[in-house]
């Protein structure tokens, strides 16, 4: 069978070939995905592994949209060589994020004690000027916010799939490679969420209903706490690979957006 | 490795026809901007009704308080109900959402779909909707079938893509270009494959950063050259130019 080309995809082409590598390799992907999952529980190296082994399963869907399947070892020991920088980049995103929202934060205290110092005495129409520019700077840093996590959308890719990045230039790398599909990113984010709500309405949502009918004083509360606490780390299992593989995807589209890597003549001999 | 779900249709007429299917990511994003559509259609009518109720008088209110609130919850129903029907017989299978998403309700035979299927599916939809049963069923049924589509004999699947080759820019120079490789070059050792590739690179050429795209385009033109057999570039051509001159080339060729 002639392996079709993708081409470039749709917002919802992009969650449906997420799903189907998802689904296709399932086994695989989901049991990477829960042992990670229990690497979390050892502190450091146990989030490094984390970080590593999900940078793994995106690799391997990588390869999977390239031609170029790979087996767990051989994908393992390239992403391996990179082992701690995952966690840094991991880092070094949410410390990023984390400094712009404090700075908005700044922003904030700093109006409203200026606008109380200087107008104590302004009366209502000053109150709610002063009010509403409060929430725009709040809906602005939303704003930012969200954008800069769809800049860093696929920085773990570059340096899962390619050689010679470190963090900083593969989230130099994504940053670039984004600057034309923000919007894009942000709907696929989106639909990609939707398309979750089914599995974590069931591990996440529902035994939280069943933690509220009980009194946390019985030991029934304290088993219903343990399974929900089961639950969710299997919810997340389940669910990892299936954002690993939409950021492969996005990844893999834009490269075919920004530089054409699927616009190859055939070998021809 | 398969990345959509393809269904093949037999008409009675014998005529293979196939389609891809939709698949929950542009059903769902289509979903939701119907339901923004419909949220807004909703807002906007109990905004109104509910000014209109305002103008009549208290003591007939108070009769009639029952009546009015069962006439406002059935006015909702049809107003959700025949919001899809409305559209769906309409358009032929596509919702505001679906034609934005470019996804269509076909019967299971190929045919567009009536009355009849669009009313079924929408009055399944409040059953598909709760606790997202008509996810589950879309992801787990091979032909991604809800239960609305499975009473109704539908499915949904994508529209195919039309080419527009009318919309590439070629520059003025291409075809003078083009006339020079027709005599000196071989252009029947091109297939359609490798026409598509060119055409898939100048369609997309504009959205590339430039660096990428200079490189892939040298890259091309060389492959190309070579499978012409080309001794040497024309002169004075960029690898874009010599690009457009070949996809003029393959259409003209005899």
């Amino acid at each position: 069978m002639t392996n079709k080309p993708l081409g470039l995809l749709t917002i919802g082409n992009v969650v449906n070939a997420s799903i189907r590598l998802y689904s296709s390799n399932f086994g695989r992907y989901f049991r990477l995905s829960l042992y990670a999952h229990l690497w979390l529980f050892i502190p450091i190296y146990g989030w490094a592994r984390y970080f590593s082994e999900s940078a793994l399963i995106s690799r391997l869907c990588f390869g999977e949209l390239t031609g170029q399947p790979e087996s767990n070892p051989e994908a393992r020991t390239q992403v391996n060589k990179k082992f701690w920088s995952f966690l840094f980049l991991a880092f070094g995103i949410g410390i990023r994020i984390f400094l712009v929202y404090l700075g908005f934060y700044a922003l904030v205290v700093a109006v409203a004690f200026t606008a109380i110092s200087l107008l104590s005495d302004a009366g209502i129409v000053a109150g709610v000027i002063i009010g509403l520019f409060i929430f725009a700077i709040f809906i602005l840093s939303a704003i930012v916010v969200v954008g800069l996590i769809s800049r860093w959308f696929v920085a773990e890719l570059p340096l899962a799939v390619e050689t010679g990045f470190n963090p900083n230039k593969s989230m130099e790398r994504s940053w670039q490679l984004t600057k034309t599909s923000i919007s894009r990113i942000q709907g696929i984010v989106l639909v990609a969420f939707l398309v979750t709500i089914p599995v974590q309405s069931v591990t996440g949502v529902v035994p939280q209903f069943a933690l509220i009918a009980f009194d946390p004083s019985t030991s029934t509360y304290w088993v219903i706490y343990a399974i929900s606490l089961i639950f969710s780390l299997g919810g997340g299992a389940l669910v990892m690979p299936f954002w690993q593989a939409i950021k492969a995807v996005v990844y893999f589209d834009l490269r075919n957006r920004r530089e054409g890597i699927d616009l190859q003549l055939r070998d021809r001999l | 490795m398969r990345f959509f779900n393809q269904v093949t249709l037999s008409t009675p007429e014998s005529v293979e026809l196939e389609f891809t299917l939709a698949g929950i990511g542009n059903r769902a994003l289509a979903l939701m901007i119907d339901y923004l559509v419909l949220g807004t259609i909703l807002i906007a009518v109990l905004f109104t009704w509910g000014i209109l109720s305002i103008q009549i008088p208290e003591s007939i209110t108070e009769q009639i308080f029952p009546w009015l609130f069962a006439l406002t919850l059935l006015g909702i129903f049809f107003i959700y109900v025949g919001y899809f029907v409305f559209f769906e017989t309409l358009w032929q299978g596509q919702t505001p959402g679906k034609r934005y998403v470019k996804i269509r309700v076909i019967q299971d035979s190929g045919k567009p779909i009536g009355i009849l299927q669009a009313t079924l599916r929408a009055l399944l939809r409040p059953i598909d909707d709760t606790f997202s049963l008509g996810a589950i069923f879309i992801v787990f049924n091979s032909k991604e079938k809800r239960i609305g589509d499975l009473v109704a004999g539908t499915i949904v699947v994508q529209e195919e893509r039309r080419i527009n080759a009318d919309k590439l820019a070629i520059s003025d120079q291409a075809q003078a270009v083009a006339n020079q490789l027709l005599e000196e070059a071989n252009i029947n050792a091109l297939l359609p494959d490798d026409f598509g590739v060119i055409r898939e690179y100048l369609k997309r050429r504009k959205d590339m950063e430039p660096n990428a795209k200079l490189e892939l385009s040298r890259k091309l033109g060389k492959q190309i050259k070579d499978l012409i057999n080309l001794e040497t570039m024309p002169t004075q051509v960029g690898s874009d130019l010599f690009l457009e001159a070949i996809y003029l080339a393959y259409q003209q060729q005899k």
